[in-house]
């Protein structure tokens, strides 16, 4: 893994209004092409954490910052390409598949027939390819997860923000798309930041998983994951991941409020 | 029950409930010996379709073109304000309870106000059948315009949308389930609008449309083509509000699951 940080959390707070403190001095460096996850309890912040890091709020104090590519000469010191998944596949009903995967260039101005190629190729990596003139409504729920996959993977981000999108999905589903991510990660280098509430998706999933407590969220515990890339259906069953998923069981025990 | 047993029910039992009614109205008039003059029969208002084809083809006419010009009018102003209101926020402060409150007023008392000022004529008819449609559509339309999930908003942020991408690309198809709903009480509207119009604002200079003709056939004492008129005004209610929702069905069925109930 490159160790270079891509975006470097400095002392970072929220607070909404006069509410209770949501993050608390949140200091983390993620590296480019790394993928984090984040777990905790309910009202820990996770989802605040994305959306700061997206962009979609401000913080109250401390910082966030990105490393562009040095060869842009801090031209460009904004934030990296982002695409962002959300909990719910958040698709556009009245659009088809082809046309919502598109949704994100449209948006950039690119050109119709362009847009157009790139969306039906990202279907056929995110095995769409079948249902392109299919609306939202006639898809499954993990179907239409693989649409809003293939929408945020349209740009080509640096950086991909996942707030517990396979949380509505039976098991096996939430288990393939794993796999699924987790080639893709290894094809295009994004970055990941990943909010869930599942310890094996987590361990699954990620180079080093961030335990949180809540009420205010400060960072408890950072947990590295060495097992080797690609993970598949066999490391779910070695013994390596399974003393990662036992360790993070802990961690997290330690964050649960008391009874 | 199965399905097909099912659809042939769907059209027989309104057919009987109709031949039902009509039996119930020749049994009422016999049983209290009701005059022509106050409950005509069934066949008697039939022979006055006839009898008045000529002034009933030109009211309706009349009334027909009346209602067009005010629902069409209510529809794309108010579909226009909305897309206003929902841009600028200051609009909608200022206008948002008045478009609430208008939408209380009386159908009556608007057609009285509107003829002391306008004047009878088509004009003040179009304008009656106008603001009665108009309020409803902004109100429905704003609604939805309003309540895009504020996931989609993100994404679009997120995507550094321009505001009328946000507009055009995400609030205005989200809203338009909203807007047909608008534009369906304004269809209803417009049809007894124009009618309650032009009983105050219709005139004999070929402005008398069928709410003026119901006043001349009951100074003519021609109660059975009163009940002629009556019917074609639901019938025409019935058309425009077809018309809606056949342009609903044409932009919603691919996609809304409102298009998906088969009734």
């Amino acid at each position: 893994m490159n160790s270079r940080p891509l975006i470097r959390l400095k002392n970072l707070c929220k607070q909404f209004g006069e509410g209770p403190q949501v993050l608390d001095s949140l200091e983390l460096e993620i590296g480019k092409g790394e993928f984090i996850s984040f777990l905790g309890p309910s009202g820990c912040g996770k989802s605040t954490l994305l959306r700061l890091i997206a962009g979609l709020l401000p913080p109250n104090s401390g910082s966030i910052e990105f490393k562009a590519d040095s060869d842009a000469a801090g031209s460009r010191s904004s934030r990296p390409e982002t695409a962002f998944i959300f909990q719910s596949p958040t698709l556009l009903p009245w659009l088809n598949v082809r046309d919502n995967i598109a949704t994100a260039a449209r948006l950039r101005g690119a050109s119709k027939p362009e847009r157009i190629l790139k969306a039906e190729e990202l279907a056929r990596w995110v095995q769409l390819h079948e249902v392109l003139d299919y609306y939202p409504r006639q898809l499954s729920g993990g179907m239409q997860m693989r649409v809003s996959i293939a929408r945020a993977l349209s740009l080509s981000p640096e950086l991909l923000l996942l707030d517990e999108p396979f949380g509505a999905l039976d098991a096996i589903t939430r288990n393939r798309l794993n796999e699924e991510l987790v080639a893709m990660q290894q094809r295009d280098r994004w970055s990941a930041c990943f909010v869930t509430h599942s310890v094996q998706e987590a361990v699954f999933l990620s180079h080093r998983v961030v335990v949180l407590s809540s009420q205010p969220g400060r960072i408890e515990a950072i947990i590295d994951v060495p097992i080797d890339f690609p993970r598949t259906l066999q490391t779910r069953e070695s013994e390596a991941y399974h003393q990662v998923v036992v360790k993070t069981q802990k961690a997290l025990q330690g964050v649960l409020p008391k009874k | 029950m199965n399905f097909s047993s099912d659809r042939f029910l769907r059209v027989v039992l309104p057919i009987l409930t109709g031949a039902g009614l009509i039996g119930l109205w020749y049994a009422i008039k016999a049983l209290f010996g009701l005059h022509d003059l106050i409950l005509p029969a069934p066949h008697q208002v039939l022979q006055a379709f006839a009898s008045e084809s000529a002034s009933l083809t030109k009211a309706t006419q009349t009334t027909f073109v009346g209602a067009s010009l005010g629902f069409f009018a209510a529809v794309t102003a108010g579909l226009a304000v909305s897309l206003l209101m929902v841009s600028f926020r200051y609009l909608r402060y200022s206008l948002y309870p008045f478009i609430i409150l208008m939408q209380m007023m009386p159908l009556i008392a608007t057609a009285a106000i509107i003829v002391i000022i306008f004047d009878v004529g088509v004009p003040s008819v179009v304008l009656i059948a106008f603001l009665i449609g108009f309020f409803p559509v902004v109100a429905s339309t704003l609604q939805g315009l309003r309540s895009v999930p504020e996931g989609h908003l993100e994404l679009f942020r997120l995507y550094r949308a321009e505001p009328w991408q946000e507009l055009f690309l995400l609030r205005l198809p989200y809203s338009l389930p909203y807007f047909f709903t608008g534009a369906k009480i304004a269809a209803t509207l417009a049809v007894i609008g124009s009618v309650t119009g032009e009983i105050f604002a219709g005139s004999t200079d070929g402005s008398g449309g069928l709410g003026f003709m119901i006043i001349v056939f009951k100074s003519e004492l021609k109660i059975s083509a009163i009940y002629a008129a009556t019917i074609i005004c639901c019938l025409m209610g019935f058309v425009f509000v077809s018309f809606v929702l056949f342009f609903k069905w044409l932009c919603l069925h691919h996609w809304h699951e409102s298009q998906m109930i088969s009734e």
